[in-house]
């Protein structure tokens, strides 16, 4: 199977809150320029970003403050809307927003989707790093 | 791929706490052509900045440790007065955290996702800006360092100038004046000094122009000024020379607006020349109506030397009177509502200060009301008369050894109509009797005498002008003016001078005989008249009397001679 294929694949998961149309999982494109841009380095990224990654995620579920949450869920933001993982990057932004309105009450529904985003993201990103073998 | 090669390249610091978008923006920087350093906090940051001095920042708002709005606010604060950019790596999401941004020091935003497209026209922009601000830093350096150095240029042609025109006798008892230390170099000049018969000549001017042009005319000006004064030249010739050498070396836009008087403490009077300046003033202790010293004349260095006019006019003095002489900044001070000061508040000024002794600080103080701050461009000398007796001698330098000076000679000049109309002979007479050694010590009294014989016998000889004219102050005029037309018509006539020098003794006489082609008086009539000492008339007779060893009249009035006798050679 091949990024591109994964691009359209329908959200089964959960509804966001708020009616936004869903972003794609993977944006290929983006991949694209990631590989042009980091030539010999771009598998490394690719590492780096999924184990940030479960770095950022850790610091999701430990946290309780909305304060810390919303700033781990906004760094998270950063780094997939840079790897081109969409649809996690909309999550990750779902989950900033609905911090700043104050209350923890709901953050977990937030967070779980983020979660099944991710397991998603590390499996798509796992095969593209595949492609290059030590 | 190897990174394209940038003649702009700079060094990048790179803060983010986020590895991935760390590693990513490195590896666009890279790519630009430019040099990356990078941290994963504030404090690392600054750290580096502090070590690497890199020339564009870019800068996660949010990081453990240090904050990127703290760090922002320290690498601005290090760099000082030059600009480091400092890109902020934030989504453009909420308006709060822009305007933090904006507040600590941030110059622009990068929104992720990164667009290289977009970062690279970002940099390039601040790079225009830091360099931008980096020519502004050296303009201004450089401009700071043209701008000591002509203050350092001023310093020395000040120095130099001092030297050259020094202010003379201004310190003299009966001056008071205002300058600026700097004045010279807004063009004001402002002169004194003492003539051979101890009169005082004083010249207030005002070039146009500003700066060093100003300044280096004032020179010629001041040697003129004093070494002719110094000569025993009258303010005519005087101001004929300084016209015709300032219309000779100057630009023709450049020009010098000037006041030049004689101050006679023996004749009580106070002769003036004004070319352009502002209205002087004569202050009456008496109550009496105030006389401007109008502007009659254009200013020196404009007409060229055969249209150029010399005539002056001459005012009695009394011993309260004030003389007083003003730049135009005095004039033209203005105050905050860029009102002028202006003539009507002068004159209010000397309406409410009748004592004259009082006037001088009045107009400082009213200026100072008026403006609240002070100018350099304002200049002012008030002038008195002092007690003939108590001024200090004239000193001449003398240069010689002494060892020629000649001591058994006559000589006779005779002086005909067209060279008394525009040819003063004392300061020759003057020079040729210092060859003397034995008579340098009364060279004043000489001057003195030798001055008043010359124009007794000019005025009341040759012009046969009636001195009777001189009893008031309107007769005082009109006398002056008699003199002027008739002096320049003149067309016969005579003035001879004999000298005769024997030794005598251990010294030896100088004999001064003046002989003239007027009418002649009888001088038993006239000497026997009571001397009054200070009315405006009779002074002569008395001063030739005290300042000479012996003096007379010959029978008919036409010819008087005088004695200078001395005890031993200098």
């Amino acid at each position: 199977m091949t990024i591109e294929h994964l691009a359209g694949e329908p959200l089964t998961v959960h509804k966001p809150s708020h009616e936004q149309p869903e972003k794609p999982h993977v944006d290929p494109t983006a991949l694209a320029a990631l590989e042009d841009v980091m030539e010999d380095e771009y598998p490394l990224l690719l590492d780096t970003f999924l184990s940030d990654s479960q770095l950022r995620l850790n610091e999701l579920h430990r946290s309780h403050d909305v304060v810390e949450l919303g700033h781990a869920a906004h760094s998270f933001k950063g780094s997939s809307s840079n790897m081109g993982a969409m649809r996690l990057a909309q999550l990750c932004s779902e989950l900033e927003q609905y911090c700043r309105q104050g209350t923890p009450d709901g953050v977990d529904a937030y967070v779980q989707r983020i979660d099944s985003e991710f397991a998603l993201v590390l499996k798509l990103y796992s095969e593209e790093r595949a492609r290059f073998p030590d | 791929m190897k990174p394209p090669v940038n003649e702009e390249a700079l060094t990048v610091l790179i803060a983010d706490d986020n590895m991935t978008d760390r590693m990513l923006l490195s590896s666009i920087v890279r790519r630009q052509g430019h040099a990356v350093i990078t941290a994963s906090n504030g404090q690392e940051a600054i750290e580096l900045f502090r070590q690497q001095r890199p020339q564009l920042v870019l800068l996660d708002a949010m990081m453990p440790v240090m904050d990127g709005f703290e760090a922002a606010r320290t690498i601005k604060q290090l760099a000082g007065e030059a600009l480091v950019p400092i890109i902020f790596l934030t989504s453009l999401t909420e308006e709060q955290a822009l305007v933090r941004c904006l507040d600590a020091g941030g110059d622009d935003f990068l929104a992720k996702p990164y667009n290289q497209v977009i970062l690279a026209a970002k940099i390039k922009a601040m790079d225009r800006l830091r360099r931008l601000q980096a020519t502004v830093l050296e303009q201004r350096d450089l401009i700071t360092r043209h701008h000591d150095y002509l203050l350092n240029e001023q310093r020395v042609a000040k120095a130099v100038f001092d030297q050259i025109a020094h202010s003379g006798c201004l310190d003299a008892p009966n001056v008071r004046y205002l300058q600026s230390p700097y004045a010279l170099f807004n063009g004001d000049l402002l002169l004194a000094a003492y003539t051979p018969s101890g009169d005082m000549h004083v010249l207030l001017g005002d070039f146009t122009g500003h700066g060093l042009p100003a300044a280096v005319g004032a020179m010629p000006l001041a040697e003129v000024f004093y070494g002719m004064t110094a000569k025993g030249y009258g303010l005519a010739e005087i101001l004929r020379e300084m016209n015709a050498k300032l219309k000779r070396i100057l630009p023709v836009d450049m020009f010098c607006c000037a006041t030049l008087l004689r101050l006679s403490f023996q004749r009580c009077t106070v002769e003036v020349w004004n070319g352009g300046m502002p209205d002087g003033y004569l202050h009456r202790q008496d109550g009496s109506k105030r006389v401007a010293l109008v502007s009659r004349h254009l200013p020196l260095g404009v007409l060229p030397a055969t249209r150029f006019e010399d005539q002056t006019e001459v005012w009695p003095l009394a011993p309260g009177d004030r003389v007083l002489l003003l730049s135009d900044g005095v004039i033209e001070t203005s105050n905050a509502q860029d009102e002028s000061f202006g003539v009507e508040r002068l004159e209010r000024v000397f309406d409410t200060h009748k004592d004259p002794e009082s006037l001088f600080e009045g107009i400082l103080q009213a200026l100072e009301d008026f403006r609240g701050e002070s100018r350099d461009d304002v200049s002012m000398v008030q002038l008195a008369l002092i007690d003939a007796q108590r001024q200090p001698p004239a000193s001449l330098i003398y240069s010689d050894s002494g060892q020629s000076s000649p001591l058994d000679w006559s000589a006779m000049f005779e002086f005909r109509a067209d060279t008394l109309r525009r040819f003063n002979p004392l300061p020759y007479i003057l020079q040729l009797l210092q060859e003397i050694h034995g008579l340098r010590s009364q060279s004043g009294e000489l001057y003195s005498v030798l001055a008043e014989l010359y124009s007794n016998a000019l005025e009341h000889g040759v012009l046969e002008l009636d001195s009777a004219l001189k009893r008031d102050a309107a007769g005082f005029s009109r006398y002056y003016a008699l003199r002027n037309e008739r002096l320049a018509a003149l067309e016969d006539g005579y003035i001879r001078l004999h000298l005769q020098v024997r030794p005598q003794g251990v010294g030896g006489v100088l004999r001064i005989v003046v002989e003239d082609s007027g009418k002649g008086f009888d001088p038993a009539k006239v000497l026997a008249r009571a001397p009054s000492v200070h009315g405006l008339s009779g002074r002569g007779v008395n001063l030739v009397r005290q300042l000479s060893s012996s003096s007379g009249w010959s029978e008919d009035g036409r010819s008087v001679h005088v004695e200078f006798t001395w005890e031993s050679q200098a």
